[in-house]
């Protein structure tokens, strides 16, 4: 049986002006159509975010994460394909299921933690009090409940990401959309944030968090999408993609090397586990049949899959000497 | 899905409660009240200051001197005065010595070129208390005095005693409203224009920042997703028409309570009322005017690229309502001309126009008060819409020029 999807994005595409922030680039940012002429900033991408996953948002800065989010919501609309969001349209009503971080800090600055936080959950459709309370625990959570009549210039960067978290949360969304969110975060604050990512995960709402820290999506996703340059190099499941990779490395446990491989071997664990990277030259068979052939006892052998972060390093290296 | 006006009231209550927790307002609304308390024991001193030192006490030609070279005016010395003096100096030393206010010489040939010199100690402000007029009436008495009997004499100083009859615009004949009514529809406007200049100060320049801040505040995608930009300017407008209104009441509730006490002691300053169309005329300018203002404020805030420019771009219009009293010269001389007309007509200089022409006795009709204010009102509106229509528009466009290009686009393009 298919997934239902949350987020549908079919063939989205942004384009900007010649030269960022010149007046056709904000014109073209703003109305459907914008300029034949200019820079597509998102082009042509398409992937889905099933209901009840983490769903992993990749790509450099400047890739586009941005931009496609922005249009996700409806913030600003695209040049041309389609999103649909909890079934339909980004319109107003859907989107008060959905709780959203943007990348920049949005709170109103001049006014008290609390204050900020209750008027954007009422905005969200809560009660006063329903805002209130819901503040109120949230605050205690994340350990900001003593700061809660600080204004909000004078928090720390952190503390005002983790403010965006509440205000993201405080509504109990369907769907979160988190554009960058532990950039400035403390590891103690990551580890939280997380931590309540997934609790929320586990009843029953949908999570994309756009990042370029790869070992945050190891840890979180399921599946992911990679953008550069507004294009789509990669989308779909964590494991299938690696997969596809293949093995890089192979990892044995053995009471020595072959000589034959004693030039190759990349590390000599104290334990006696032994890393041989894999090459054209050199595949996990050879490998293999050397200690075979040398006599040497093997205990355990694995092929290792690379990383994502190798695997984002490769893809977008790639796609920028194409061009 | 909740309501239109569910969403204002939020943006309503949120705006409003930033305002009144900001401290700045209540201590303003305050201040006048606390400035016009003080006018009821300043403004008779200052009343003091500018007039004679005992003008009730002087009447008829005391404390005038004169010196009579031509000979003509053996008889122009009385009981109460005026006083002769021999010559110059004894005069000055009567000057100096606080025994006369003036002395005036009459030179040798008085009759062929009336050149009378006055000495007088020229203090305080205005220099004189009318000492002129009463050696005049002094002169004309001597003069005419042997050839006059003391009832036609009497007569000749006082020649009649006035009843004033206004003719109306339909040629009814009116006894004219009392001094203590003449009074009040002069001061009474101006104070409202007073009041009007002030609220529309403090209201546009806090609606221009408020919009601005949602730019800098990077507020608006969070907000944007979740309400309507038409209830955000809505919101906005309501508090900020509210909290205006609220603090020109009070103002007005102190000012009609404290101005009447300022001139209590002065003579003829009447008790400041004025004729229940000139207040209806006055309210409505005064809400039509400042309703006009801040809806300019929302668009001025949101089309600004910052919230400097915005800073910056607020006191323009605020000035903009202010063009008739750059023309009070004109407004008083022809308060009906065709220039005054015109700014009655234009809509954002009408409500100051029309305050100030029923302040300076202008014919200005009903109907040409209800036409102007009309015009102001389909005007806010109009801009209220405008400004709804581009607001995401222009509040995304954080540090970039909205132009006219953008204006058109945004428009065609919204929500």
């Amino acid at each position: 049986m298919a997934q239902e999807q949350i987020l549908q994005v079919d063939n989205l595409t942004k384009i900007y002006g010649v030269g960022s922030r010149s007046v056709v680039d904000t014109l073209s940012n703003l109305v459907p159509g914008g300029t034949a002429r200019g820079r597509r900033v998102v082009d042509d991408v398409s992937f889905h975010v099933n209901r009840g996953e983490i769903f992993g948002f990749l790509g450099p800065n400047g890739s586009g994460k941005t931009t496609t989010i922005r249009m996700s919501l409806g913030i600003i609309r695209p040049d041309g394909g389609s999103v649909s969001i909890l079934g339909g349209e980004p319109v107003r009503a859907r989107l008060q299921q959905v709780g959203y971080l943007p990348q920049e800090t949005g709170l109103p600055r001049k006014g008290k933690m609390l204050d900020a936080i209750r008027y954007l959950a009422r905005l969200k459709g809560l009660s006063f009090g329903e805002a209130e309370r819901r503040a109120g625990e949230l605050l205690e959570r994340t350990g900001l409940y003593e700061h809660r009549y600080d204004k909000v210039d004078a928090l720390s960067g952190g503390m005002r990401q983790m403010v965006q978290f509440i205000v993201a949360t405080i509504h109990d969304p369907d769907f979160l959309i988190l554009d960058e969110p532990f950039a400035g975060l403390d590891p103690l604050s990551t580890q939280l944030m997380k931590q309540m990512l997934n609790e929320r995960v586990e009843a029953g709402a949908t999570i994309m968090f756009s990042t370029h820290i790869m070992s945050d999506v190891e840890e979180m996703c399921e599946r992911v999408a990679l953008i550069d340059r507004g294009r789509l190099l990669l989308f779909g499941g964590l494991d299938e993609i690696k997969s596809s990779y293949g093995a890089t490395s192979l990892q044995v446990d053995a009471a020595g090397i072959p000589d034959e491989l004693g030039g190759l071997a990349a590390g000599n664990g104290s334990d006696g586990t032994i890393e041989f990277p894999l090459d054209g030259e050199y595949s996990a068979e050879r490998v293999l049949k050397a200690y075979a052939d040398s006599g040497i006892a093997v205990d355990r052998f694995e092929k290792l899959l690379p990383s994502l972060n190798e695997i984002f390093i490769e893809e977008v290296t790639r796609a920028r000497k194409s061009g | 899905m909740r309501g239109r006006a569910a969403e204002i009231r939020i943006v309503f209550g949120e705006e409003t409660r930033r305002n009144l927790s900001s401290g700045a307002y209540l201590i303003f609304t305050l201040a006048i009240p606390v400035l016009l308390v003080a006018g009821i024991w300043l403004v008779p001193v200052i009343v003091d200051i500018f007039q004679d030192d005992e003008p009730a006490a002087v009447v008829g030609f005391e404390r005038l001197g004169f010196v009579d070279n031509s000979g003509m005016f053996a008889d122009l010395e009385g009981e109460t005065g005026p006083s002769r003096y021999q010559d110059v100096d004894a005069g000055v030393a009567a000057v100096r010595n606080d025994e006369i206010d003036s002395f005036f010489v009459i030179p040798a040939d008085y009759p062929e070129n009336r050149e009378i010199d006055q000495y007088h100690r020229f203090t305080g402000v205005f220099g004189f208390g009318g000492e002129e007029g009463r050696f005049n009436a002094a002169l004309t008495g001597s003069i005419v005095g042997e050839q006059l009997d003391s009832e036609t004499l009497s007569l000749a100083f006082n020649p009649a005693f006035y009843r004033n009859l206004d003719v109306q615009a339909d040629g009814s004949i009116e006894e004219p409203d009392p001094t203590a009514v003449r009074v009040g529809e002069f001061i009474v406007p101006l104070l409202f224009i007073g009041l009007l200049a002030i609220s529309i100060q403090v209201g546009v320049g806090s609606m221009v920042q408020s919009v601005s801040d949602e730019k800098e505040n990077k507020l608006v995608e969070l907000v944007i997703t979740s309400i309507s930009p038409l209830s955000v300017v809505m919101g906005k407008l309501l508090s900020l028409g509210a909290i205006g209104l609220v603090q020109a009441a009070v103002w007005v509730i102190a000012a009609f309570i404290t101005v009447p006490l300022m001139f209590d002691g002065i003579e003829d300053a009447g008790d400041l009322t004025v004729s229940v169309g000139t207040g209806a005329a006055l309210l409505g300018s005064f809400i039509a005017a400042y309703f006009l203002s801040i809806v300019l404020g929302i668009f001025v805030g949101a089309v600004s690229s910052s919230a400097r420019a915005a800073s910056r771009n607020a006191p323009l219009i605020a000035l903009v309502p202010w063009i008739p009293l750059w023309l009070l010269g004109l407004l008083i001389n022809q308060p009906d001309g065709t220039v005054i007309k015109a700014l009655t007509y234009f809509p954002f200089t009408a409500g100051p126009a029309i305050m100030m022409r029923l302040a300076v006795g202008s014919e200005i009709t009903g109907t040409e008060i209800i036409l102007s204010l009309t015009g102001v009102v389909v005007l806010g509106l109009a801009m209220l819409w405008v400004s709804a229509r581009i607001f995401r528009a222009a509040i995304l466009m954080s540090g970039q020029s909205f132009t006219m290009r953008h204006l058109i686009a945004a428009l065609r393009h919204a929500d």
